[in-house]
């Protein structure tokens, strides 16, 4: 580039200048939607119903507690580091896209346990919607969370688009768990988690693009 | 701050974090002078990184616009050059990829029969790769090797650094003395 054409092209991006309103704060952009996210899968588990061992399996079962609170904190800390992560530099927080893949690696631990300790279950191949449950559960929330991001300029469209995904399998486990009366964890994580695989490869295919500006 | 009453006391990054601010408020001056000093740090960063000069001109300009796009995602309560060393690093990496990825798209095998029959039977171009292949083979096997992955392979002087684990100034003098050499070689 000469040193001209150069001067030129600054004055061209300078004469294009508007007046912009600096983004919020990413836990003011983040927090509100994390709390509609929240509300609005609990008002799907109203609306479906929760499964019918729920309270009891929330009050005595220790395993399927750990479960819910590890993936909603995949969720949680997912969404909080893609507020972070549509700023260049993170605004120096870069510890945070690290959360979300250190407990999504632990979950990952805890389900191969989980299937070994299982593995002898049967399998039952029908549907009951969960699934599709799980799907409705999480699909506003997801859609409302690339929007946000994309509101920013991520400068890591990968892992921007990895933790997404992340964080959409994260509640939509929870919201499977929640609602589908499945009995074991093999059972929900083969049959009806399955589709959430699917959708966040899927996803991962496309998300680079949507991310990038 | 307006750019006028700038303090020249005051270190950059203050100065272009106080142009930022500005440029977010319309001030076209500001963002000309935060624009115009960032271009040649960028390029300065750039040049001891990408092999090709004319490539660092090229991410300049991308990250000049990529500030330009995203100007409303800085905060002036956090320093500027953390922020733009993200965006220049991302650019960076971006052009790379897409450019290597590019050159793989156009290499070709010596297995095709009809790049042999292009290229390698016909005469007009069959001597060309002999005195090449002849040339390199009269260096030194570590000369040659540093001279191959910057010059043909397309390697950065970094990489070609940490591979040979030299210092990236012996790469860059090693392949500038080989392609010189290789020129006296080929002229004779």
């Amino acid at each position: 580039m000469r040193e001209k054409n150069l001067d030129h092209f600054i004055n061209e991006l300078a004469e294009d200048l508007k007046p912009v309103k600096p983004l919020a704060h990413p836990l003011i952009r983040i927090a509100p939607l994390i709390v509609v996210s929240t509300l609005y899968v609990g008002a799907m588990i109203m609306m479906l119903g929760p499964r019918d061992d729920f309270m009891p399996k929330m009050m005595h079962d220790i395993d399927y507690v750990f479960e819910i609170l590890l993936s909603l904190s995949i969720f949680i800390s997912g969404t909080l580091a893609l507020g972070w992560m549509s700023i260049p530099g993170m605004r120096g927080q870069a510890w945070m896209k690290a959360v979300p893949v250190t407990l999504a690696g632990v979950f990952a631990l805890w389900a191969i346990l989980r299937i070994m300790f299982e593995w002898d279950e049967p399998l039952v191949f029908k549907l009951q919607n969960c699934s599709i449950d799980g799907l409705l559960m999480t699909c506003l929330p997801v859609v409302a969370l690339v929007l946000t991001s994309r509101q920013g300029a991520t400068t890591q469209p990968g892992l921007t688009s990895f933790i997404t995904v992340l964080a959409f399998s994260g509640l939509g486990w929870a919201g499977l768990r929640f609602t589908c009366g499945a009995g074991t964890f093999l059972q929900s994580f083969v049959i009806h988690f399955i589709p959430f695989v699917l959708m966040g490869v899927l996803f991962g295919l496309f998300a680079k693009r949507i991310f990038r500006w | 701050m307006k750019p006028s009453n700038v303090n020249k006391q005051q270190p950059r990054g203050q100065i272009w974090r106080d142009w930022a601010v500005a440029a977010q408020e319309g001030n076209k001056t500001a963002y000309s002078r935060l624009l115009s000093e960032i271009a040649p740090f960028t390029k300065n960063f750039l040049l001891s990184r990408v092999v090709n000069p004319d490539w660092a001109d090229d991410i300049t300009q991308e990250v000049l616009i990529s500030v330009h796009k995203s100007l409303k995602t800085y905060s002036g309560d956090r320093p500027f050059t953390p922020w733009l060393m993200a965006i220049i690093n991302f650019r960076k990496t971006d052009f790379l990829r897409k450019h290597y990825s590019s050159r793989s798209d156009k290499q070709t095998t010596m297995d095709d029969a009809q790049f042999l029959a292009s290229h390698v039977t016909n005469p007009e171009h069959a001597g060309e790769y002999k005195d090449v292949e002849a040339a390199l083979d009269t260096l030194p096997s570590k000369q040659r090797k540093v001279f191959e992955m910057m010059r043909v392979q397309g390697y950065t002087a970094q990489e070609v650094a940490n591979e040979m684990n030299m210092s990236v100034s012996a790469v860059k003098v090693s392949a500038h003395r080989t392609a010189n050499k290789l020129k006296v070689i080929l002229e004779s």
